[in-house]
């Protein structure tokens, strides 16, 4: 499209009275195959392009989404916006800036179809092929190209082009009527031979070996007990139940128990934890945030000790924080929020071996599933997708069903040891601003106590 | 471009090309709305958004694409990679909706009123609510989440063997998150309703909202053990919508469902009856037609704990030689899925106080959280949850910090008692307050 338009959009936005005005341009390429009962069962494409324009008024935000370009059409929904608002506006100061197109148009798909199909079927059959219990299996392999370009009053001008691949593999296991599905999903932003990185075989295996394994699993009872969780995706309770807290989109609405706790300790001495925008091929990775700022490594606590928030302009401009390239959004279809990147755990000086003698009855939490959190309040819930009891010092059977519950500022004093083996794992995140990708990670880690809902 | 262009140029395209069939489905959507804090007015959005999918078969194989870039060039692209993506797949002898009609009964789908609804109204409704709500009780200290907006769709569908219609359907939503504190214990609380036409009671979601924060203030856990079960209609609601999935024959056909080879028999409770309805006049779920063009009906999935039919789409419908049921729905890269049209429990007999006074002692669940640990393939239920433990019907005292244990397929078996009442929150999933005894508690 022809991107003068915009400038005449943001232009018209400050003519009627906005303070700032930003205009945020998508568009995105996205290819999904989906491989399930021993076939190729969809391929699908599809061109999701929007614009949305968000505008400043006093301590409003406006925010306007559409699919049609032209410029009538925008100027229309900025003056409807503009004019629900009360009182007199006057036309105030902006600074245009100078756009240079530099994203060149792309067509068909985003990567070879052939390549992509020997992933999809290598997996289905390594998958069947170690045991006549397994029942299905899904492969799922999706890839985004979204090209996005930012303008604002400010003079900012941003364009850039992110790649984003993920390849699932989904296992389920079946005897005498009772089913387990296990799932491995890496993520990549802007891989470069896929080969190097999606090996089919092995995330088949793993995750096909792991319903097998949970298939016959038991229950652990149920009970307050210390926890070792895993590393990799085990970090997920730290992006739910601490990192969300951190973020000033909860920091500004008072929802968050860490709102008034910069400086002060949150933690065990042995946490700290980093939220980082840019790591190389790392799915949470972005270069600029979703309103144009360059992002930065955050360090969100050192030593147990609170030291920033994740902010975006509105959060910064209500809380007082400053911006960390932190604004993200699914799309065009939401304005920015401030929300995590690439989230961890810095690694410590445990050894896991370490760590399983030190409990006499507990779980060993080896991979994690999902899980969620309320800010407000912290409470938080994840699921144990392979699960250990751990008894005397050692690793006992595998337990299937537990559940974690809990709070995460309560969580954060108990962790008292921390492993050497940082590792990082791809998620999808959900809060205001929609689905993103991001990476969470951590080394193993111990928590004295957490509660445990088993049978 | 608009809506009908859109679809007379993709369709122009393919009748061009080499596609036996085709099908086209376009939503053109208008939305607007107003989140507020403290009597400011925080976010205030306004949207059209419009997104044309394509289905084509080709030598008998499916290939799918989408578009939301309503140029002539991007609708030539996006036949150009469904037809791409079509020499991947492998054959699907599918035979395409034939032109039918659907119930000709109003579903009110729409209400022309909504048109008048401006954002000064939202606005003012809006500050109602939070009024009420520090007028409530002192222990609310913020209400962090704050809402109003509207929505209204128009669906476009046409395909190949000149099947055509067309529908708007609309809402309106109001909701808000409060939260109190005591000492401290800090409870959130949220309801979020939604209707045809404007016509809410700001008290009404006030108090239920005030309701599920208050109510929690305090909680403390409870030993692990089986316990009686009073699951709230909400809490039922979201807990059956986990594993509405189960019902459904793709599902079954795959293997990720246990309800396989057990249609004709008991799998609940003789209490227990589900229905999808899709003719239920202004309920969210209510719709004339599926995604595939097929003309909805009232399916009787379970009757009084026999298991009676599963839910259809073309495909699901044609491995199995029967008639699609009308329960095909388009999830958001166009991929055609199975969907309830309102997933229906009958109310029962019984009110709420004989529900609670059923044990000597239960635990009354008002609150789920997450729902990682569940799966629909496995029937596995482990989800945090919060209440109240009862003795003799009365509250003793309000519980957090447990999960309720348990599998699915044995908890159809282990309803005791449905109630007289639904949630009213505007949710296509209506299932009264349900009386289970049948979970484990951890604590």
């Amino acid at each position: 499209m022809n991107l003068n338009i915009l400038t005449d959009v943001i232009e018209a936005a400050q003519g009627e009275g906005a303070e700032f005005s930003e205009i945020y341009l998508e568009e995105c390429r996205q290819d999904q195959f989906i491989f399930q009962d021993r076939k190729l069962e969809e391929a699908s494409s599809g061109i999701d392009f929007g614009i949305g324009i968000r505008l400043f008024y006093g301590s409003q935000v406006l925010y306007t989404y559409t699919n049609k370009w032209e410029k009538d059409h925008l100027v229309k929904i900025v003056r409807k916006l503009m004019d629900s608002l009360p009182g007199e506006k006057t036309k105030k100061t902006f600074v245009l800036p100078e756009l240079v197109e530099n994203l060149p148009r792309k067509k068909g798909a985003l990567w070879p179809n052939p390549l992509i199909l020997d992933f999809l079927r290598r997996s289905d059959e390594k998958a069947r092929g170690l045991s006549p219990r397994i029942a299905q299996v899904t492969s799922t392999f999706r890839c985004v190209q979204k090209d996005i370009t930012i303008i604002n009053s400010e003079g900012l001008f941003r364009q850039e082009r992110r790649n984003y691949v993920r390849f699932l593999v989904s296992v389920t296991a079946e005897e005498n009527s009772e089913r387990f599905m296990a799932t491995e999903a890496p993520g990549f932003m802007n891989p470069g031979e896929l080969e190097r990185l999606i090996h089919p075989e092995t995330l088949a295996q793993k995750a096909a070996e792991r319903a097998l394994l949970m298939l016959r699993a038991g229950y652990i009872p149920g009970g307050t007990m210390p926890v070792i969780l895993g590393n990799g995706f085990g970090g997920v309770i730290f992006h739910e139940a601490c990192g969300h807290p951190l973020e000033t989109e909860a920091v500004r609405r008072k929802a968050s128990p860490f709102a008034d706790k910069i400086g002060e300790k949150i933690a065990h001495e042995k946490v700290t934890a980093i939220d980082e925008g840019f790591r190389e091929g790392d799915y949470g990775s972005i270069v600029y945030d979703d309103e144009g700022t360059p992002v930065e490594k955050t360090i969100l606590i050192e030593k147990g000790v609170l030291k920033n928030f994740l902010s975006d302009r509105v959060g910064s401009r209500e809380t007082g924080h400053r911006l960390t390239g932190s604004a993200r959004r699914e799309s065009y279809r939401y304005p920015p929020v401030a929300r995590m990147r690439n989230t961890y755990i810095a690694p410590g000086d445990d050894s896991l071996e370490d760590m399983i003698a030190s409990v006499d009855f507990g779980l060993y939490a080896k991979k994690m599933g999902g899980g969620s959190v309320n800010s407000a309040t912290g409470e938080f819930n994840f699921a144990v997708e392979e699960g250990y009891v751990i008894r005397k010092g050692k690793i006992a059977e595998p337990v299937r069903g537990a559940t974690l519950i809990g709070k995460g500022e309560e969580i954060l004093p108990r962790i008292s040891m921390v492993g050497q083996d940082l590792e990082l794992a791809a998620g999808t995140c959900g809060a205001t601003s929609g689905l993103i990708p991001v990476t969470v990670g951590q080394p193993t880690i111990k928590v004295d106590a957490i509660l445990v809902g088993g049978r | 471009m608009n809506a009908a262009q859109a679809l007379e140029t993709a369709a122009g395209f393919l009748k061009k090309s080499r596609v036996q069939q085709w099908e086209l489905f376009l939503v053109a959507s208008e939305q607007s709305g107003v989140e507020l804090y403290k009597r400011v007015v925080k976010s205030q959005e306004l949207t059209t958004t419009q997104r044309l999918y394509l289905r084509v078969f080709s030598l008998q194989r499916p290939g799918y694409a989408y578009t939301e870039n309503f140029s002539k060039e991007s609708i030539h692209d996006m036949v150009e990679s469904a037809l791409a993506n079509s020499e991947l797949a492998d054959k699907l002898a599918l035979k395409l909706a034939e032109p039918q009609s659907a119930i000709s009964a109003e579903l009110e789908l729409y209400d022309p009123s909504l048109e008048q609804l401006e954002f000064k109204t939202m606005i003012e409704f809006c500050r109602e609510m939070e009024d009420l709500s520090y007028g409530l009780d002192q222990r609310i200290i913020n209400v962090p989440y704050l809402y109003c907006a509207k929505s209204k769709d128009e669906v476009f569908f046409q395909n190949s063997l000149g099947h055509a219609y067309n529908y708007v359907r609309g809402a309106v939503y109001g909701g808000l998150g409060v939260l109190a504190a005591e000492e401290k214990s800090r409870k959130l609380g949220y309801y979020s309703t939604g209707a045809r036409r404007f016509e809410f009671d700001a008290s009404q979601i006030v108090q239920e909202a005030g309701r599920r924060a208050l109510g929690l203030l305090g909680a403390r856990s409870i030993p692990s053990g089986k316990y009686p079960v009073l699951l709230r209609s909400h809490v039922a609601q979201e807990l059956l919508a986990i594993y509405a999935s189960v019902f459904f024959a793709d599902m079954v056909q795959k293997g990720k469902s246990r309800l396989k080879g057990k249609l004709g028999e008991n799998i609940a409770s003789p209490l227990f009856s589900l229905y999808s309805d899709p003719h239920l006049p202004g309920e969210p779920g209510s719709l004339p037609f599926d995604g595939e063009g097929v003309a909805t009906q009232r399916i009787a999935v379970v009757e009084k704990g026999v298991l009676l039919s599963f839910l259809y789409h073309l495909e699901s419908a044609m491995k199995e030689n029967v008639s699609p049921t009308g329960n095909a729905t388009r999830g958001a890269n166009g991929r055609i899925a199975t969907t309830f049209m309102n997933f229906v429990v009958p109310l029962g007999p019984h009110s709420l106080s004989e529900l609670q006074q059923a044990y000597p002692r239960l635990v009354q669940i008002e609150k789920l959280e997450g729902s990682a640990s569940c799966s629909a393939v496995s029937g596995e239920i482990s989800i945090g949850a919060q209440g109240f433990l009862l003795e003799n019907g009365q509250i003793m005292h309000p519980v957090d910090q447990i999960t309720l244990s348990g599998n699915f397929f044995d908890v159809l078996y282990a309803i005791e008692g449905i109630s007289q009442h639904y949630d009213n929150s505007f949710s296509s999933f209506k299932v009264p307050d349900l009386l289970i005894n049948g979970f484990f508690l951890a604590a």
